[in-house]
């Protein structure tokens, strides 16, 4: 009786409706890449093979067709992950299910892997492609959010 | 949750739910290792996480019997279903292949999830 009236805190409070908010941008991002393939963010194909979309397709159109395939998959996968954690965060973890805590610090190593692929794949002179910076601030966003609300998600019965 | 039922414990709904989770968490472990067949690492994080987070799905709240959890692990079947549409090779039909098998696994498991309580 005693733990029910606890009061949640602001990170506690809004924990979840972060992790929507993720979810939504992946579905958003997943359904223009899957539309659109490597089109739908040039800056990524210039920025890992430092030639344009127009370039690449002109000079080895063999190449551009498998990395735009290769870009609606990823896109596809990205849709289906993000309804899946938009989905997690508007059930269990919105409830306070200690095991989708858990597998939500998934997401931020997600994004530091995203944030070093990117930095790897970037050919030397060209720019930082934009999932390097979305990544790095998701990564920031998640891993705050996450440890300051540990307390709701640890001390209940999971 | 009030969509909780307690009627997973029967023999057909035991061995959907194993396989199941057996192919999701063996499509897991594939996914890691797909940098090393040479494909993209950003294809590998996709797939590796998609999966992941599925299989967590299917292991906790699915062996639970919370309904919305049979309903989102049928992104699962969708999930591997939809590459062939994109690319047409080896690979996803395999993947049509394992989307067939989980499909079949969650009509198995479904009467668990909607029978009428008591």
């Amino acid at each position: 009786m005693a733990t029910q009236s606890k009061q949640e805190n602001f990170f506690e409070q809004s924990v979840w409706v972060l992790f929507l908010v993720l979810g939504v941008i992946e579905i958003l991002f997943g359904a223009g890449d899957m539309i659109a393939g490597v089109e739908n963010d040039p800056a990524i194909l210039l920025s890992a093979t430092g030639r344009t979309t127009a370039e690449l397709k002109a000079q080895d159109p063999l190449i551009y067709n498998t990395m735009d395939q290769q870009q609606k998959v990823i896109g596809h996968v990205l849709l289906m992950t993000g309804l899946l954690v938009s989905v997690i965060s508007l059930t269990a973890f919105r409830g306070g299910a200690r095991w989708a805590w858990f597998t939500f610090w998934l997401i931020p190593f997600d994004m530091v892997f995203i944030v070093v692929a990117s930095y790897i794949n970037r050919q030397p002179g060209e720019s930082l492609a934009p999932p390097f910076y979305s990544g790095l601030l998701f990564a920031v966003l998640t891993t705050l959010w996450l440890a300051l609300s540990h307390r709701k998600y640890l001390s209940g019965e999971g | 949750m009030s969509t909780q039922t307690n009627a997973v414990d029967s023999a057909t709904f035991n061995l959907g739910w194993i396989v199941l989770l057996f192919s999701s968490a063996l499509a897991t472990l594939n996914h890691i290792m797909l940098p090393l067949y040479g494909d993209p690492v950003a294809l590998a994080i996709g797939w590796t996480g998609y999966s992941l987070y599925a299989s967590v799905v299917i292991a906790i709240p699915f062996r639970r019997g919370e309904r919305w959890a049979w309903y989102i692990s049928w992104l699962l079947v969708i999930g591997f279903a939809y590459p062939i549409l994109i690319i047409q090779e080896s690979y996803t039909v395999a993947y049509l292949i394992a989307a067939a098998v989980m499909a079949v696994c969650l009509l198995m498991t479904g009467p668990a999830f909607f029978r009428k309580e008591m």
